[in-house]
């Protein structure tokens, strides 16, 4: 007999679809909704949730940098203080951003743990331009 | 799932709290406690939106109460209900004295309204106007003088035309675009069209004498500190028609900063009796400076007044009735005491007086107290009158002595002692020239003290002095309020005789009467009376040996430590030359010699020394 995982963690998805089966709402759960945490808070601007001015990093902002050396450990320092600062299920191992010329845009990879759990966890997010 | 959530809050972070408080309820999402969670996200925008409503909505309710309404436009609308109309900047008034002479020799000189004075003050100048015709009266052949009053600002017009009226109502809105107007010289007419001859129109804001034919326009203030005028509708006061043109008049002032000006200057040309007066012609002396200019009605104040008001129904009945619509209708006033006529010595049944003060100087000119009396006749209940009466200053005196080191700083005895005067005179002048306020012993001495780090210690006490200047040629009755119980034997006034050699002192025995002494023998045994416990002094048949216009100080002791004000009588800062100091660092001290040589008998006796 299979044993169900215990879920501890549970948010409602961002694309806001019904379940094929039930029609309720999407859910993430665990490490699924920890990775779209993180996610949402590289992707938030301080200032941009009301009444909380830090919340955010500011990898927006420098996208619209000249892309050298210093401005990707920039964006790496804002993705880390980021996600130490507001994310307290992520203990983050390491965050690499790479400039993909190709493409237009930046990798940002993720390696992290949730607290608790021993298995690192990869996250990898590709930011580019699209104005 | 948790059934409640709290709906009370204001703030946002509270809210937010308890949107989690109830979403801790449930099990199917529980990321909302970490900030980065798409439920987070909802929760802070539910939280916004509730706090954006909450908060609105607050301050709605709020504007809706005169008590809790912020916005003047808010609070204006609720006084409005009250029948109340805000003060309006307060055109500051002078008195002048205009000669000039004319060998046509007409029977007068007019000096219409309008006519135009110039001042100049901290660099700033200030017009005057005069707001009616006045007359400067023929003194002799050819010579004309009078005294003239005006008001500080210019005279401005607005015009309007009655263009739609639809089911009885006028559409047209008549705004005054000047916002520094005195609305006690606005003056409405009305001509049936433009160019024809008009008529004026009277402002009210007592309907039981309108009908609805009267000439009657009514005033508000509108938004923006703007004032409109607006009509009866052909029900309380005649409506007008389509095509009406209306003119109004008023003076734009500076209120405030337009007091205390002095030295004016004619600008305007006079025409009177088809003869053209130039500026120069006129000499112009001032005799009362600007006065009474005042800020148009704050928030705070409409929301104290405008309830007081609506209370006095349009009559004086009860003190606070009077003291209402006083302030109402005369903005110059600063502070007035009202008392019935049974309080008077002797009493005056069926009166009721009025002491007013005015926001610069102690008193009014007699034509502004006439106008006062003549305007509150019309508010009296049947049987009573009122009487407007100056107040009666009562100079307080500081007799002190005060101990310092002289150590432990380097100021001088006498500049200590300077420090402590114009301190002190500073101190009562504040705490005073307000009716009905006393002044308290306890305060006076500890901020004696503090003046000064130096300072160790005083000993000091109060006395009371009335000024006057007695007639030199008739026998006159003089009637003195100390508002205060006066101690036995402390009356005293000195003076010199007409020979400047006499010395004269009036005095109390002790048991009431007032004895005359010239030169240390008694001259008079009976000069008057004191009531002690009424603090009343009556002087009778007084006819002093002393030069013409001398300033008389009749000088008492209070028994208690505290002073007291009543009626019109009115506390005011007097001599401080009776304070003394001595240094303590001094070996010997010069205490002994303070108190045997630089006071007097009175002051020691004052001090209890």
């Amino acid at each position: 007999m299979a044993i169900k995982k215990a879920r501890i963690f549970s948010d409602i998805d961002f694309d806001f679809l019904p379940h094929p089966v039930t029609g309720d709402i999407v859910r993430k759960y665990d490490e699924t909704a920890i990775k779209k945490s993180i996610i949402n808070l590289i992707l938030t601007k301080p200032y941009e949730r009301p009444f909380q001015p830090k919340l955010g990093s500011q990898v927006y902002g420098l996208l619209f940098e000249p892309v050298s050396h210093s401005t990707l450990t920039a964006m790496e320092e804002t993705v880390k203080q980021a996600i130490d600062n507001y994310e307290p299920r992520a203990d983050v191992i390491s965050v690499t951003i790479e400039d993909n010329i190709v493409y237009n845009g930046v990798t940002i990879l993720i390696w992290f743990h949730v607290f608790n759990s021993p298995q690192p966890i990869d996250l990898t997010i590709f930011l580019e331009r699209v104005r | 799932m948790a059934s409640n959530i709290a709906v009370t809050e204001l703030d946002f972070a509270t809210i937010k709290q308890n949107i989690k408080t109830f979403l801790r309820g449930q099990s199917e999402f529980t990321d909302f406690d970490f900030d980065g969670s798409a439920i987070s996200v909802l929760i802070d925008a539910l939280a916004y939106a509730a706090h954006i409503t909450a908060v609105q909505a607050n301050m709605s309710f709020n504007e809706i109460f005169l008590d809790s309404a912020t916005l003047r436009n808010s609070v204006i609308s609720r006084a409005k209900e009250l029948n109340y109309l805000p003060r309006s900047e307060t055109a500051a008034q002078a008195t002048v004295n205009m000669v000039v002479a004319d060998v046509n020799d007409p029977s007068s000189i007019n000096v219409p309204k309008g006519t135009k004075f110039s001042s100049t003050i901290d660099n700033e100048t200030y017009i005057f106007s005069t707001v009616t015709d006045q007359v400067l009266a023929r003194v002799t052949a050819g010579n004309y003088a009078g005294d003239v009053t005006v008001y500080q600002g210019e005279y401005q017009q607005s015009t309007f035309t009655v263009t739609s009226i639809i089911d009885g109502v006028i559409q047209n809105k008549f705004v005054i675009q000047d916002t520094n107007i005195d609305t006690r010289f606005l003056t409405v007419d009305i001509e049936d069209t433009k160019g024809a001859s008009s008529f004026s129109w009277v402002i009210t804001d007592d309907i039981t004498d309108v009908s609805s034919a009267s000439l009657t326009f009514y005033l508000q203030e509108v938004e923006n500190e703007h004032f409109e005028i607006y009509f009866g509708a052909g029900l309380i006061g005649k409506q007008p028609v389509v095509g009406n043109y209306i003119t109004t008049d008023y003076l734009v002032t500076a209120g405030v900063d337009g007091n205390l000006v002095n030295n004016f200057t004619l600008i305007s040309t006079i025409s009177s009796n088809e003869v053209n007066y130039t500026p120069n012609l006129f000499t112009v002396t001032t005799v009362d400076k600007s006065f009474g200019g005042r800020a148009r009605e704050s928030i705070a104040e409409i929301k104290v007044m405008a309830p007081k008001y609506y209370e006095t129904q349009g009559r004086a009945v009860t003190v606070d009735d009077y003291k209402v619509i006083m302030l109402k209708q005369f903005p110059e006033i600063e502070t007035l005491s009202v008392w019935g006529g049974e309080e008077e010595i002797p009493a005056q049944f069926g009166k009721v007086f009025i002491s007013v003060k005015p926001i610069y100087g102690t008193t009014f000119p007699p034509t502004t107290l006439d106008e006062m009396e003549i305007y509150m006749q019309r508010k009296n209940i049947v049987g009573v009158t009122s009487e407007i009466v100056s107040p009666q200053l009562i100079y307080v005196n500081i007799i002190s002595v005060v101990k310092f080191d002289g150590q432990s700083t380097t100021q001088t005895e006498g500049q200590i002692r300077s420090l402590i005067q114009t301190t002190m005179f500073d101190y009562i002048d504040n705490q005073s020239e307000v009716f009905d306020q006393g002044i308290d012993f306890s305060p006076t001495i500890s901020k004696i003290d503090t003046i000064h780090d130096s300072i160790e210690s005083n000993i000091t006490a109060f006395s009371l002095s009335h000024k006057f200047i007695p007639s030199t040629t008739v026998n006159n009755d003089y009637q003195f309020d100390y508002a205060n119980v006066i101690d036995p034997s402390s009356v005293v006034s000195t003076w010199a005789g007409v020979d400047t050699t006499t010395a004269w002192e009036l005095k109390d025995d002790g048991l009431g009467i007032l004895h005359i002494y010239k030169d240390g023998i008694l001259f008079l045994s009976n000069a008057g009376g004191v009531d002690y416990a009424g603090g009343i002094i009556n002087l009778s048949n007084f006819l002093p040996d002393v030069a013409t216009n001398t300033t008389f100080s009749l000088t008492v002791s209070p028994i208690s430590n505290d002073l007291l004000s009543r009626r019109r009588a009115l506390l005011v800062a007097g001599d401080m030359t009776g304070i003394n100091v001595y240094d303590s660092s001094k070996v010997g001290g010069s205490f002994e010699a303070i108190l045997f040589n630089d006071l007097t008998d009175a002051q020691k006796a004052a001090l209890g020394l």
